[in-house]
């Protein structure tokens, strides 16, 4: 760029900068995106360099698949060092699982919205609130299509999230009679990470149930190439524990 | 919004998919024409030439020879119903299907619609705005040809009437929505026969000259019921695409004020005295407010000056309080930034309220709340109490063992 257009493009920015303000535009040096959160699960970080914040990430599976566990794992791992908000539109979560999933009770702010278009508008002032570095949007069993009008509908949710330093996972369950799992049921085009994951198998300690293995597919991830899968082993002791198999 | 999908002559839709053959030919779905039993359905062009509901098979073949007569299938079309409620139930939470083809119409029920012999699915879009409610009942009926290979028509409109007169106006594989606003305009030209009305009074009604739904919703309703009977104001309803809740008559509203004044012998001059005095206002304020278990909503405050100037001002709390250092502060912002040479004689304070909401804590009372800039009360003013929750630790007493935790409302 030689000399004269520099000086051109100065005094275009001084001008826009005196119509619009000091913050109408800020050189691409000065973004510093958030740091990801740890999920707590090192080869979910390692896979996808941890959630992104100001993002929404979809969790997807049938009931019982291991999706909820997964997110109460990440919840217990993000209040070490923030505050999580769990929206529980189902009006499902079990406040002993999570317990022994390593979820701090006292400080979890549990929301029981009787609708979903209720749901839509506590999540976009709990975003935009701020304070939150995580807010999980329990959605099972939502018609999805219902689901994305209700998000969708909502810009400003949409508009605060990227806004918010929170990261957001909504719980979406995959109907039965999808066979292909690696389709989005949300297919929300501002969806930063979508893991999909599946129960593979039941283990067994005796003639118990000791846990099971789950495997999580990535098809979706903002911040490097999708694809990955990762197995995982869910232990439901006294304490639940997920560990690499 | 309401979306309506509507597949008109639906038996005989079914057995057109199940065989190509049948595609161009007029149907009647009941028997041969020689059994001496009523039909069960027909296709449209039967329609066209006479063939209606609760005829007999010989009738029909009298009337329309060339129909291609065949048994029902009576399973075959409850399966083929469950199947597009179960595609439509991806698109809303609430569905009713109401399977018209099922009831035989009787002369009492019978209206333009059922005449049809239709299936019918409502489908609940809550508050979905009408652009968006269009898309995704647009969505609902590409997934209803695609899954079932039948041609839905579909209506959209904020109640359910008119959303079911559209969709039986609209054309296959379309829809059709009705702007909110606009119901009463698009009903007015339709013939009453849409209403589900008894045959006596619809005759008796098109004898009075009352042939359209408009002509109907013009008529005064009180004239209406004293001559027909109740039974013709949920007609008059649906005929002007309003709801009773609509033309409810809200209850006179009862004063809630409560008040404080005070005359003063020494005009207060200097600032310390207006804000004791303001301070003494809002306490008593305060204590009125306490005895009705109210919470002040607005604040209004009167003066006069001893030079005989009088003047008020008012101002609306952006939170509901009963709180006397909150009503002081309130008080002080309306009055302090005035100015009185000669000093005030008279202060009056008038506040409006409201009964106390019962109010949960602030979320993570120990501190961390201030810490996350969480504002609880607020979302709890905003949507409402019995929704935000924090799990606590069960009495030791409780009946389940293995339940340590339960929520306490926030």
């Amino acid at each position: 760029m030689d000399l004269d257009t520099r000086k051109q493009v100065a005094a275009v920015v001084d001008a826009i900068r005196e119509r619009w303000g000091e913050g109408a535009l800020h050189p691409g040096s000065q973004l510093n995106p958030p740091p990801p959160l740890p999920t707590g699960i090192p080869p979910l970080d390692e896979a996808l360099g941890g959630l992104p914040r100001g993002g929404l990430t979809e969790m997807i599976g049938i009931p019982s698949a291991g999706a909820t566990t997964l997110a109460l794992k990440i919840i217990a791992e993000v209040q070490r060092h923030g505050q999580v908000a769990y929206l529980d539109l189902p009006q499902t979560f079990d406040a002993d699982f999570a317990a022994r999933c390593g979820v701090a009770l006292e400080p979890l702010l549990l929301v029981r919205p009787h609708s979903l278009r209720q749901a839509a508008a506590i999540l976009r002032d709990l975003l935009g609130l701020g304070g939150l570095d995580l807010v999980v949007f329990d959605a099972y069993g939502e018609p999805p299509r219902a689901l994305q009008a209700a998000l969708g509908r909502s810009g400003p949710l949409l508009a605060t999230l990227t806004r918010s330093r929170s990261a957001l996972i909504v719980l979406v369950s995959q109907p039965l009679r999808q066979q292909a799992p690696a389709r989005s049921v949300l297919a929300f085009p501002h969806t930063a990470a979508r893991l999909v994951v599946r129960k593979e198998a039941w283990l067994y300690r005796g003639p118990d149930i000791g846990g099971y293995r789950a495997l999580i597919l990535i098809t979706k991830d903002r911040q490097g190439p999708a694809g990955k899968q990762i197995a995982v082993t869910i232990r439901l002791d006294d304490a639940v524990t997920i560990e690499a198999p | 919004m309401i979306a309506c999908l509507s597949i008109p002559y639906f038996v005989a839709a079914v057995e057109r998919r199940g065989d190509e053959a049948l595609m161009d030919k007029p149907l009647v779905v009941g028997g041969q024409p020689w059994e001496a039993r009523p039909l069960f359905a027909f296709s449209s062009e039967a329609a066209r030439a006479g063939v209606r509901p609760g005829m007999s098979l010989r009738l029909a073949y009298s009337l329309f020879p060339d129909s291609r007569f065949l048994p029902a299938a009576q399973e075959r079309y409850r399966q083929s119903t469950g199947e597009i409620a179960h595609t439509l139930a991806d698109f809303a939470g609430r569905i009713e299907a109401q399977d018209l083809w099922l009831q035989l119409p009787t002369r009492t029920a019978e209206t333009a619609i059922s005449r049809t012999l239709p299936a019918y699915y409502y489908l609940d879009l809550e508050e979905l705005p009408a652009r968006e409610a269009l898309s995704l009942a647009a969505d609902a009926g590409r997934a209803v040809r695609r899954e079932s290979r039948l041609a839905p028509s579909i209506g959209i409109a904020r109640r359910r009437f008119t959303a079911e007169v559209a969709a039986a106006l609209a054309r296959p594989n379309h829809a059709r929505p009705i702007v909110p606003g606009e119901e009463a305009q698009f009903l007015a030209a339709r013939p009453i026969t849409f209403l589900p009305l008894p045959a006596e009074t619809l005759r008796r009604l098109a004898a009075l000259g009352i042939g359209t739904l408009g002509r109907l919703a013009a008529m005064p309703l009180p004239e209406l019921r004293l001559r027909f009977g109740p039974e013709v104001e949920a007609a008059y309803y649906m005929a002007s695409g309003r709801s009773r809740v609509e033309d409810a008559v809200p209850a006179p509203p009862r004063e809630r004020v409560v008040r404080a004044a005070g005359r003063f012998e020494t005009p207060l001059t200097s600032t310390l005295a207006l804000d004791a005095a303001l301070v003494r206002l809002a306490g008593s304020l305060a204590a009125r407010l306490a005895e009705a278990q109210a919470e002040a909503l607005q604040l209004q405050v009167r003066w006069e000056a001893e030079e005989g100037e009088r003047g008020q001002r008012a101002v609306a709390l952006r939170r509901p309080t009963a709180d006397s250092r909150r009503l002081a502060g309130a008080l002080r912002e309306l009055v302090m930034p005035l100015t009185f040479p000669g000093g005030v004689s008279y202060l009056a304070a008038t506040a409006e309220f409201q009964e106390r909401q019962v109010r949960q804590p602030s979320l993570f009372d120990a501190g961390p709340a201030a810490e996350a800039g969480l504002d609880l009360d607020r979302l709890i003013a905003r949507h409402g109490a019995g929704l935000f929750f924090r799990p606590a630790p069960a009495e030791p007493g409780h009946v389940l063992p293995e339940r340590r935790f339960l929520l306490v409302e926030r």
